[in-house]
């Protein structure tokens, strides 16, 4: 009971309960795959660019998910969403969804594939600081 | 509604590329960075794409000849790093040091191709926390 009541609480204040590596995988590496996956698989239908459409929407929204209070890291740290360089990394997602959103509703390969550098070094622009250094 | 959602992972999967990774990841999540590896043989494809630059080298061992899909950087790493498209062309002859993928797949993470003049280029990702040589 006093679990639900706590959790309660988090979503009443608009906290979150994925720590950041679920969030991670469950919103980032799947659409952000979607997208790199047009440069070998190009969408074929309008129901697949709808897809990629969507993938580069959550793309661009996923930058507010990894900035909301509370949300923890899976190492239990919480995540530095105070921190200017954070803030500017998680941000930096915005116009990166924004350019493949517009480039998946032209249905242009060439622009998907000008979109993906952005995606790519806001990704990896992070996790120069902010992944964990993997195990060997 | 299974109906519809078995249609939509249908459309999923069409667009979701199978193959090596083509994707995100973290390198020794998909790599063994305790098997190191040498392969040497000729270039057959260069796939050109974020995240990952793909080389594809058929090595020959014990008789069979093996297509070996190599993961590099991103072209803008590798770009910084002084590769280009230009720097590789099919046919022609490298050796790549790299790691196995833990699957057991013909996939490796290069961290760095010789090309057949010599030269050594250092093609792994100085952000995906995998060995730097």
């Amino acid at each position: 009971m006093a679990v639900l009541l706590l959790a309660g609480t988090a979503i009443a204040q608009g906290q979150s309960q994925q720590n950041l590596k679920q969030l991670m995988r469950s919103a980032l590496l799947p659409n952000s795959n979607i997208i790199f996956a047009v440069q070998s698989k190009p969408p074929k239908s309008e129901k697949e660019w709808q897809i990629v459409e969507n993938a580069a929407v959550n793309i661009g929204d996923a930058a507010n998910l990894i900035l909301l209070p509370g949300r923890l890291r899976s190492n239990g740290q919480p995540v530095p969403v105070q921190a200017a360089d954070y803030i500017k990394y998680a941000q930096a997602l915005v116009p990166a969804g924004g350019k493949c959103l517009k480039a998946a509703q032209m249905k242009n390969l060439d622009a998907v594939g000008d979109c993906t550098d952005l995606l790519s070094e806001s990704c990896d622009n992070c996790h120069k600081v902010y992944r964990d250094q993997p195990r060997k | 509604m299974q109906v519809r959602n078995a249609f939509c992972a249908v459309i999923l999967g069409l667009v979701v590329s199978p193959g090596p990774t083509y994707a995100h990841h973290s390198v020794s999540a998909e790599f063994d960075l305790s098997k190191r590896i040498t392969l040497e043989g000729r270039v057959t494809k260069i796939e050109w794409m974020n995240p990952h630059v793909y080389l594809y080298v058929d090595v020959n061992a014990e008789g069979k000849t093996a297509n070996w899909a190599c993961e590099t950087a991103g072209p803008n790493t590798l770009a910084r790093q002084g590769w280009s498209r230009l720097s590789l062309k099919i046919g022609d002859r490298v050796t790549v040091l790299g790691y196995k993928a833990r699957d057991g797949s013909y996939v490796a993470s290069a961290r760095e191709v010789v090309l057949a003049n010599g030269r050594k280029v250092f093609v792994g990702s100085p952000l995906d926390g995998g060995p730097q040589s």
